[in-house]
């Protein structure tokens, strides 16, 4: 206890350090995030949606369209749409009629979109797919109602509630059996890679998570040299005293990774506030167990390096070169094949694409960050 | 108190004690001389549990320091030759930090009357980057004196500082003693080795070349050495040039 009142102490006692940690990750996340997020929507294609109808069918095709990635859409009257297509400025415009709705709860789906191109336009295939299969989804969720109508009047049954609350509540029952998973999903195949499916899923990077992984494994290497610091002078007098090197050392990391998992569960909640990540228990776990990797990985590297010259240097060579690899900065897909595989094993990879990881994941990062940390430690015990 | 047994250290190929035995008894201020690199520096860190013996054996106080390193350093103050202090933090903060590292549970006042004793009363509150060289030796020396141990192991103390404050601090040194603490002390300074050791063990070449008093020495040289003073006995014994 002793220790650690005095560790704390030492901590509290340089609140630059403290503020870096905490400040640091979550300004960086907030403000880089946007950045990136901004930079994103614009290289994506943007295309022009006029919708003459304004109901809630057409509505929600422009949400659906809206919520797909590398498509940016601009809702705008049918006029100003013309000119940004002549201007260049939208790749191709899509006119949703009026009666739009009404059309569709015929059964009447043909000549509702209208579709206006240039030679130069490149989403027209993509997002004629996306509208279609959103067509698909409204027309067969009014076919489910007024089949249910049908056959409550071949069986006579009695519509207590009225024909009209009947048929919204079966459209309504059969939209909502479109999630979680959806019933009709688009399969993109590469020609160039033999026609194998794509991965669309987190195709486009979170710039919130990448920045955080960024700054938290940055932060960290900076608020470890106090181990370099003290390697000389300090570090070989500790190893004569009761309490040892080792305890020192342990606790020292204990501190560290609590308020790095403060951090952690304060920038948590301030994305999920801001709607930038979905509630998610693997998400929460990748982020904590990347807070104790960072610091592990600082210690090994502190206690390898000679001075703090080079463990600055190397420390910033590790941190561009993971988070390069781990898919902090860029998208992994678009990296090389080998590097790909290599992201897989970072814990940058975790958190970024925390959707599709195990358990198993979790626990060999907690294994590799405790073996990285009996490493520093046995190191730093063996200096005379 | 201290018992060395034919220990040896070798730092890669180089040898930097060599099968060396020594006895230092309750209560003796032992002084170390040698050459630079003779090994007295080294022969303290392996007593301090600072770094391993490659060979032979120690025990403190009946104690094995490869079996039982912990009660040892409960045991045993450690000065190192080189300043372990937090520069940034103030004097009562250095004290405060170090004093975590053992099991004795010390207040503000006694953390103070440490530093009274060694007249850093004064600048408790003050950086220890403002202090002089002298002071920052005596906060040296008081942090290895807070858990009140029997025996001092100290690197060359006084190493590099004014005349007053080497004084004060052999003034402590001889006061510690007749506490009864076991002292170990490396130095280079003829005056402090007659001032303040009961015995002497010169190193050469990580070997152990005399140990016993200064006037055992003389008399072991012989008759041409009754005409050499105090300090030419102790030249031509660091030297090897005695015997």
């Amino acid at each position: 206890m002793k220790l650690l009142r005095m560790v704390l102490y030492k901590l509290f006692f340089k609140p630059t350090a403290l503020l870096l940690l905490f400040l640091v990750p979550i300004g960086g996340v907030l403000l880089f995030g946007t950045l990136v997020e901004k930079g994103q929507q614009e290289i994506a294609i943007p295309i022009a949606i006029v919708d003459e109808d304004d109901q809630p069918f057409s509505q929600a095709v422009v949400d659906h369209i809206s919520n797909q990635d590398r498509i940016s859409v601009v809702t705008t009257s049918r006029d100003e749409a013309s000119d940004m297509l002549l201007r260049h400025e939208v790749d191709s415009v899509y006119v949703i009629k009026e009666d739009f709705e009404a059309a569709l709860k015929r059964g009447d789906r043909r000549e509702t979109i209208e579709v206006w191109t240039s030679p130069h336009s490149l989403t027209t295939g993509i997002v004629n797919e996306i509208i279609a299969s959103m067509v698909v989804r409204l027309t067969s969720s009014v076919n489910a109602a007024d089949r249910v109508l049908v056959l409550s009047s071949l069986l006579e049954l009695p519509l207590e509630a009225g024909e009209n609350v009947v048929w919204q509540e079966t459209f309504e029952f059969s939209e909502s059996q479109w999630d979680p998973e959806p019933l009709l999903t688009i399969d993109y195949r590469d020609i160039s890679n033999g026609g194998e499916t794509v991965d669309t899923t987190g195709h486009w990077l979170n710039p919130y998570l990448g920045m955080w992984t960024f700054f938290t494994l940055l932060i960290s290497i900076l608020v470890t040299d106090w181990v370099i610091r003290e390697k000389g002078l300090i570090l070989p007098r500790v190893r004569s005293t009761f309490a040892g090197i080792r305890k020192y050392l342990v606790v020292h990391f204990m501190v560290y990774v609590s308020f790095f998992m403060l951090q952690t569960l304060v920038t948590y909640f301030i994305l999920l506030y801001l709607n930038k990540v979905e509630p998610s228990v693997s998400l929460f776990v990748s982020m904590m167990l990347f807070g104790c990797v960072s610091m592990a990985i600082s210690f090994l590297l502190a206690a390898w390096s000679k001075n703090l010259v080079s463990y600055y240097i190397l420390g910033m060579m590790i941190v561009v070169g993971l988070s390069l690899v781990g898919g902090s900065i860029i998208p992994v897909h678009e990296l090389a094949e080998g590097l790909r595989v290599t992201s897989t094993f970072l814990p940058h990879h975790a958190v970024i694409y925390s959707h599709s990881v195990s358990l198993y994941t979790f626990f060999m990062t907690g294994i590799v960050a405790c073996g990285m940390l009996i490493l520093a430690i046995k190191r730093l015990e063996g200096l005379k | 108190m201290i018992e060395v047994h034919e220990v040896s250290k070798m730092y890669g190929k180089k040898k930097s004690l060599d099968r060396l035995s020594l006895s230092v008894k309750k209560g003796q201020v032992y002084g170390l001389l040698g050459a630079n690199g003779s090994g007295k520096s080294t022969l303290l860190k392996v007593l301090a549990t600072v770094t391993n013996a490659s060979g032979g054996n120690v025990t403190i106080a009946e104690y094995d320091i490869k079996k039982q390193a912990k009660p040892i350093r409960e045991l045993i103050g450690y000065v190192p030759q080189e300043l372990s202090i937090w520069e940034e933090v103030t004097v009562y903060e250095n004290v405060r930090y170090w004093s975590a590292f053992s099991t004795k549970k010390l207040t503000k006042s006694a953390l103070i009357t440490h530093l009274e004793r060694i007249g850093l009363g004064e600048r408790a509150n003050d950086k220890v980057k403002t202090l002089s060289g002298g002071m920052k030796r005596k906060l040296n020396i008081v942090i290895a004196l807070l858990h009140d141990p029997h025996i001092l192991l100290m690197d060359e103390p006084t190493v590099g500082i004014d005349f007053q404050s080497k004084f004060e601090i052999n003034q402590l040194i001889k006061q510690l003693a007749k506490e009864g603490k076991t002292i170990m002390y490396t130095t280079h300074d003829v005056i402090e080795v007659l001032f303040l050791c009961d015995e002497i063990g010169v190193l050469k070449d990580g070997q152990l070349y005399y140990s016993g008093t200064l006037s055992e020495a003389r008399m072991k040289a012989g008759a041409v050495a009754h005409e050499w003073s105090d300090e030419e006995v102790l030249y031509r014994l660091v030297n090897g040039q005695l015997f």
